[in-house]
């Protein structure tokens, strides 16, 4: 999913330079209001509730004219709200962390998944069960959210990691060869295709033991949501009604979502969705809505990044997020 | 981009060195230009910067670039260190390479056309896609190979016909003539492909490192862009253009120590 690159900052600099402009001179229409949503990642079933949202019309219905864009490892989502180029961006609550502390003003307004989709991937037959099973065995990785945290569960878990044999590598093929026993990994689709290729998997996600972020955390910026309120209310509301949706008309989701990512593998994009509903949908959502989330799971967040994901000083962690833009759940 | 900069820095150490008081005013004259960019482009980013008032996390302003590597210069030159090993050694691999290939093609014209084809496929793989399968050096050995190899062998058939006869005619055996003519005439052209693949070496295992390495400055570019820290990013380029640049000196002095003889070079 995220894959920092090189070119990063460079593409988006000079993307938001340019959209910067557009986007301010545009103002904001009386009729529909203009929006864009920029992806985490390119465009998949990872954004089923976003594209139902526009196909079923319940973006429209809120008069909103949304434009979905997909990332990329070129395409930074924060970088490109924080400057104005695009109006919603979505990403993991760790990420609009670390843009926060490089000075972006962003705030989140919805997490959709609730479950941080990274951790670590083997194949079954090997016997990691649980995060003491890696003690004596060899785990791949690469810096990175799942790695970040992946070792705060392994501490967590009180795995002592003079036993693990953690090397820096990537790629699934190390793991189906056999070259590596585990492997850091996003786990709502990597184990998929290690499955598609005939090998049964097992997965740990840190957010099974206590150790979380958000994903598809909704944010845009700070002086975007004060002075447009409802807009970012109307916004979520209807991303709330289209993740509903597809998850409830799962082949629907992925019918539309294939019309638009052409090299996308139907099969593989079936069951990515239905293995995120576990991601989205959980006891908290059911209470208080899809999308839902809590300060305290950001405020942990910060906790995990501050020890384990290279984040230097503790932000003001209150402006991050704001829940007044949620839904009233009837 | 480098190889440019690189070689125009090269064209300048061309000037050839006066004695004296001559010799400062010489090399003012040759570093001056270049020197006088330098600052005027910081200048002017810098400017920018504050005026324009772009955010550091889009472009930070070289003050801010240069105060972060002061900041963190111990880690920075341990990862510049732990790259230029992987280049200068995925620069002898490739070179060495590359020599090899040239002798065989020298040798054998069917050899040539059976595997020159494989020396233009492996330059034209995108090194990117294929950096899990790479260790670090071999990234940069491949990057290097194709330019030597190319220049090379144009120079060891760049002897003309008559210093051949010469050769016969004094009774020198193909082993003197190989040592004594193709090799002087392949090392200036051997060079030209050195100046361009200092450059890539550096490259070539940056890309490596970004997909799996524990250190070294592609480590430390993926680990800023996860942090969305655009000034260790710009820190970690400046770096390793430097160590680039001083590479590519290295190369350049090789080439004088070894390029002894009057008109060797090829463009001065």
């Amino acid at each position: 999913m995220m894959k920092p690159n090189v070119r990063n900052f460079v593409r988006s600099a000079a993307a938001a330079a340019l959209a910067g402009v557009v986007a301010l001179s545009a103002g904001h229409a009386s009729a529909a209001d203009k929006v864009s949503l920029r992806l985490a990642w390119l465009l998949n079933v990872q954004g089923a509730g976003y594209v139902m949202a526009k196909e079923k019309g319940f973006y429209a219905d809120a008069g909103l004219d949304v434009d979905i864009l997909p990332g990329g490892p070129n395409i930074n989502s924060t970088a490109l709200v924080a400057t104005g180029a695009n109006t919603f961006g979505t990403n993991d609550s760790g990420q609009v962390i670390f843009g926060k502390a490089e000075g972006m003003d962003l705030v989140i307004v919805a997490a959709c998944f609730q479950k941080y989709p990274g951790g670590v991937l083997s194949l079954e037959k090997t016997g990691i069960k649980t995060p003491k099973d890696l003690e004596g065995k060899t785990l791949a990785y690469n810096e990175g959210g799942p790695w970040a945290f992946t070792q705060a569960m392994l501490a967590k878990e009180g795995v002592d990691m003079s036993k693990v044999k953690a090397v820096v590598a990537m790629g699934n093929e190390i793991l189906m060869n056999g070259n590596v026993d585990a492997k850091t990994a996003f786990i709502v689709n990597e184990p998929i295709s290690v499955e598609l290729a005939g090998f049964k998997t097992a997965t740990l996600a840190p957010a099974d033991y206590g150790v979380n972020a958000y994903a598809e955390a909704i944010f845009t910026a700070k002086d975007f949501a004060e002075k447009n309120p409802d807009v970012v209310k109307r916004f979520v509301a209807a991303t709330v009604k289209g993740w509903d949706y597809a998850l409830a008309h799962q082949d629907e989701a992925v019918a539309a979502v294939l019309k638009l990512g052409e090299q996308l593998d139907p099969e593989q994009q079936k069951r990515q969705l239905a293995l995120q509903k576990d991601f989205i949908v959980s006891p908290f959502t059911e209470k208080n809505g899809t999308c839902a989330f809590s300060g305290d799971t950001i405020k942990e967040t910060q906790e995990v990044l501050l020890k384990y994901g290279g984040l230097k000083a503790p932000i003001a962690i209150d402006e991050v997020y704001s829940t007044a833009f949620l839904p009233k759940k009837d | 981009m480098t190889e440019a900069t690189g070689e125009a820095a090269g064209e300048t150490l061309a000037v050839p060195p006066g004695k004296g008081p001559g010799r400062l005013r010489t090399l003012l004259s040759a570093y001056a230009p270049a020197i006088l960019v330098f600052l005027t482009v910081g200048f002017a980013w810098e400017a920018a910067v504050a005026f324009f008032r772009i955010p550091k996390f889009l472009l930070p302003a070289p003050s801010v670039v240069i105060q972060r590597i002061i900041a963190d210069a111990e880690p920075l030159a341990q990862n510049v260190f732990v790259t230029m090993q992987a280049a200068v050694a995925g620069l002898i691999l490739g070179t060495i390479i590359a020599l090899a290939f040239a002798l065989i093609f020298l040798m054998s014209r069917i050899l040539e056309r059976a595997l020159f084809p494989w020396a233009i496929i492996v330059q034209t793989v995108p090194i990117l896609a294929i950096a899990p399968l790479l260790t670090i050096w071999l990234g940069s050995a491949i990057i290097t190979i194709f330019p030597i190899l190319v220049n090379t062998v144009r120079g060891l058939r760049s002897v003309n016909r008559q210093v051949f006869e010469l050769m016969r005619v004094i009774g020198a055996s193909p082993g003197q003539t190989f040592r004594e003519v193709r090799v002087f005439a392949a090392m200036p052209y051997t060079f030209a492909g050195l100046r361009i693949s200092a450059g890539g070496a550096v490259i070539g295992a940056i890309v490596a490192e970004f997909t799996g390495a524990n250190l070294g400055i592609g480590t430390v570019i993926v680990n800023a862009g996860y942090r969305q820290d655009a000034t260790m990013l710009f820190s970690a380029i400046f770096c390793s253009c430097v160590a680039t640049i001083a590479l590519f000196y290295v190369v350049v002095a090789l080439e004088r120590l070894c390029l002894f003889w009057p008109d060797a070079r090829l463009e001065s």
